[in-house]
């Protein structure tokens, strides 16, 4: 990189951070009140994600994390804003996607692959939870389109 | 004397990139994790230029700007935002606020410091938009 900035001396902070996320990710989502969700939950909820993602994809060498969260967070935007509603299963989903991105977290901070047959698991469950779920109602950005 | 450079981030990660990636030109970087905690550093500290985070708890990065724009000495002070959002909405609120520029994450350090020492290059603030990511 031009700017001689070696990202990798930022690595433990990220994991230690994730970690963190992870963990606040968990408890609040086993808070929910699946019949009425509080937004500020929902919200932190989905900051969690959000912050994991953008670190992930800042270093550029955790693929598998960067993607999952990125499919995850899409999922929880669309509930945070009351575009999807939100079911018990999908909190499940939610549970067994932060074990998944704590595996690929303690597998990046081994220097080793995350499993793969596990991340691409989680990949297929969560695309598929989308596709069940369109949003409610039409993206904006959509109906700017067709004018 | 070198310029001052207030951060807001929520992430530490993203706030010790950023700061390593300005600090090696030698700016002077303040850091916060939110928009509150960064509106208290610029009233103790006169900053030439913010890098803010648009989600963000306790205070986000739309809030942290209208309240900087409500003060006499940042009403032209350039503002770049560093952020995952995308919404088209979002964008338009930080134009209407006279943001200088939108760049989205994942950050690349080098196309921050571009736009950073562009934007501190302006004598005065000549309400400009640089976006990097559209």
């Amino acid at each position: 990189m031009s700017s001689g900035l070696d990202l990798s001396q930022f690595y433990e902070t990220f994991f230690d951070e994730a970690d963190e996320l992870l963990t606040e990710m968990e408890q609040r989502l086993l808070e929910l009140d699946v019949g009425a969700p509080d937004v500020e939950q929902l919200n932190a909820i989905f900051r969690a994600a959000h912050s994991i993602k953008g670190g992930a994809a800042t270093f550029g060498c955790f693929t598998e994390l960067a993607q999952t969260t990125h499919l995850l967070e899409n999922l929880l935007d669309g509930i945070r804003r009351g575009e999807m509603l939100l079911r018990a299963d999908m909190i499940d989903i939610f549970l067994k996607t932060k074990d998944v991105l704590k595996s690929q977290l303690d597998a990046y901070r081994a220097a080793k692959s995350p499993d793969a047959a596990a991340y691409e698991h989680i990949c297929v469950v969560l695309r598929q939870l989308a596709l069940e779920n369109p949003p409610l109602k039409p993206l904006r950005t959509l109906l700017w389109h067709r004018r | 004397m070198n310029p001052r450079i207030l951060v807001a981030d929520d992430s530490a990660t993203m706030r010790m990139i950023i700061q390593a990636s300005l600090l090696k030109k030698g700016w002077k970087v303040l850091t916060a994790t939110n928009g509150h905690e960064a509106l208290g550093l610029a009233q103790k500290q006169t900053v030439d230029l913010v890098v803010s985070d648009w989600n963000m708890p306790v205070m986000g990065g739309l809030e942290l700007i209208q309240s900087l724009r409500r003060q006499p000495q940042y009403q032209e002070v350039p503002v770049l935002v560093l952020t995952t959002e995308e919404e088209a909405q979002s964008k338009a609120a930080a134009r209407d606020l006279g943001v200088s520029g939108w760049l989205n994450k994942p950050i690349d350090p080098d196309v921050l410091v571009k736009l950073v020492s562009e934007l501190l290059g302006c004598s005065t603030f000549d309400g400009r938009t640089v976006m990097a990511s559209s």
